[in-house]
């Protein structure tokens, strides 16, 4: 039987403190109790009604509730769950209180690769002409133009702005291909945002976004959990999932097949100038010490 | 431990002209590949850039390409040609891609790792005609102990990876690859005046004994 100590070594010292999805509201349409995972360690969540409003409980089947600090909250139509003294407060997310806005949440995909490649990859636009062909990017227009990286000390968020791209059949009414302008947000080292800023003269939203919220089941296995929030009042609801659905099945056999799976800190890859972004966030995540999904170089992974 | 000294790794009709493949030999993942102008590559499966395994990637002419970013290497030695994110720029030199000695003789692919081993003067070109390959989980001894105990005979200077049946069979010859610690990959290799056969049965048979020899003492 573990001995308390051992409890609280339970959830890797990386992810405490840390917010992080565990369920989206979506999961309880059909039910009132769910079971999950974080770390390795099961979770139940259970959802009751209080006067009119869903409230969460979230609890672990092996840890004694009142071992760890456990704190829940609901946001952008997910529940939240913070094991410990929270690091910062959970990011805002202004565009999703637009009413006009619409709000898609795409559900959660399994995925065999650490929680830092999966943000990586999301951060990347050099792989659109390859794993996005004709979607996101096609040959000839490969080339990731030089962008600005900050880390907002104040927020503690890295963002890149100025983020251009070429992409084709940008628009349905458009034969011509696009360029792209980008916004990408590092909310957290598990949290990323990409706003896609609209062209069009008058808009809802100055720009289109899309959250990748990760929560790890282990180091080399995720679910991430996607929304969107659009613009767009036309296109149906199932077909803005299905698109999204579709790039990330594009993504999700690259994910899969790093050597290492876990994202090597120190200097086993090389990195260029468009990678800038990825390498900023892989600064913030040595100066947070962060080990959680890290490789390092005394393993050897399972090859297969 | 065998080292400098040339590993069968696959028989070379399994690996066509522009195809990439993954193949796993001494648990060290490496991607074997074919040019368009049918030179055979065998490199670590592992692009420099972000390490996703170079065998999800395409071959275009002499060159293969990654599935992520589309950086280019060159068969000849590996080195970064073009990195599509940048196109202007040159790709650094010491961008490239770990390339391992790799020899093609009588139908197989042959692994040298990191020494280029010398190449062993009885190793003269045979014809043979691929029989067939089974994957045992056992360790490369106890398929050796097999092959002995069922009368095959190790070829001279091949350690023990090479293996001819004098007494039953002198078309047959056994190549093994040590895939993993405990997985041997067994391929069948036949003379061509023998009667072709895609699947020799002698490795079925290998595989349900060994196998079957391993539950017993499970």
């Amino acid at each position: 039987m573990p001995n308390t100590q051992q409890y609280s070594q339970m959830i890797s010292s990386s992810l405490m403190g840390e917010w992080i999805v565990v369920a989206s509201e979506q999961e309880f349409l059909q039910c009132q109790q769910i079971k999950t995972c974080l770390d390795g360690q099961t979770l139940n969540i259970h959802r009751d009604i209080i006067d009119g409003v869903h409230v969460y409980q979230v609890k672990f089947d092996l840890l004694e509730a009142d071992m760890l600090n456990l704190a829940v909250q609901v946001a952008f139509g997910f529940v939240w769950l913070c094991v410990g003294t929270e690091k910062k407060p959970l990011f805002q997310l202004d565009e999703y209180e637009i009413v006009e806005a619409r709000r898609v949440p795409c559900g959660a995909y399994g995925v065999r690769t650490s929680p830092l490649r999966g943000i990586e990859n999301f951060l990347d636009m050099a792989h659109f002409p390859y794993v996005h062909t004709g979607i996101l990017g096609a040959e000839p227009e490969t080339a990731v133009k030089p962008y600005h990286v900050e880390w907002r000390e104040d927020v503690d968020e890295i963002w890149a702005t100025e983020c251009f791209f070429t992409q084709p059949l940008a628009a349905p009414s458009s034969p011509q291909p696009q360029e792209t302008e980008y916004i990408y947000r590092v909310a957290s080292p598990l949290n990323a945002i990409l706003y896609k800023v609209n062209t069009a003269a008058k808009g809802i939203i100055p720009a289109d976004v899309v959250c990748l919220f990760i929560q790890p089941l282990s180091e080399t296995h995720i679910r991430a959990h996607l929304l969107m929030i659009l613009d767009d009042q036309t296109s149906s609801m199932t077909d803005m999932v299905l698109f999204q659905q579709k790039i990330f099945t594009q993504d999700k056999p690259i994910l899969e097949n790093h050597l290492p799976l876990k994202l090597p800190l120190e200097k086993l890859e090389i990195p260029t100038k468009a990678d800038a972004l990825a390498t900023a966030y892989r600064k913030w995540l040595i100066t947070k010490n962060w080990s959680y999904g890290v490789h390092k170089s005394m393993q050897t992974e399972q090859v297969v | 431990m065998i080292t400098g000294q040339w590993i069968p790794l696959v028989p070379s009709m399994l690996i066509e002209t522009g195809e990439v493949e993954q193949v796993l030999v001494r648990d060290k993942d490496v991607a074997v590949w074919r040019s368009m102008q049918g030179h055979v590559q065998i490199w670590e499966n592992r692009c420099p850039h972000r390490s996703v395994r170079l065998s999800l990637g395409q071959v275009q002419g002499e060159s293969l390409v990654c599935a992520y970013h589309g950086w280019q290497f060159a068969a000849e030695d590996g080195h970064c040609q073009r990195i599509p994110a940048q196109p202007e720029q040159r790709a650094p030199k010491s961008v490239c891609a770990r390339s391992y000695a790799v020899m093609e003789n009588s139908g197989l692919i042959w692994y040298g790792e990191d020494a280029l081993p010398d190449i062993d003067p009885l190793f003269e070109e045979i014809q043979l005609v691929y029989a067939g390959s089974v994957t045992i989980s056992v360790t490369l001894s106890q398929v050796q102990d097999y092959l002995l105990a069922a009368g095959l005979t190790e070829c001279a200077m091949h350690n023990g990876l090479s293996w001819r049946d004098d007494a039953a069979d002198r078309t047959l010859r056994i190549y093994l690859t040590p895939t993993q610690t405990n997985v041997v990959t067994v391929h069948a290799m036949l003379l061509q005046s023998a009667k072709p056969t895609q699947c020799h049965p002698l490795l079925k048979q290998m595989r349900e004994n060994l196998e079957s020899e391993k539950l017993s003492h499970a």
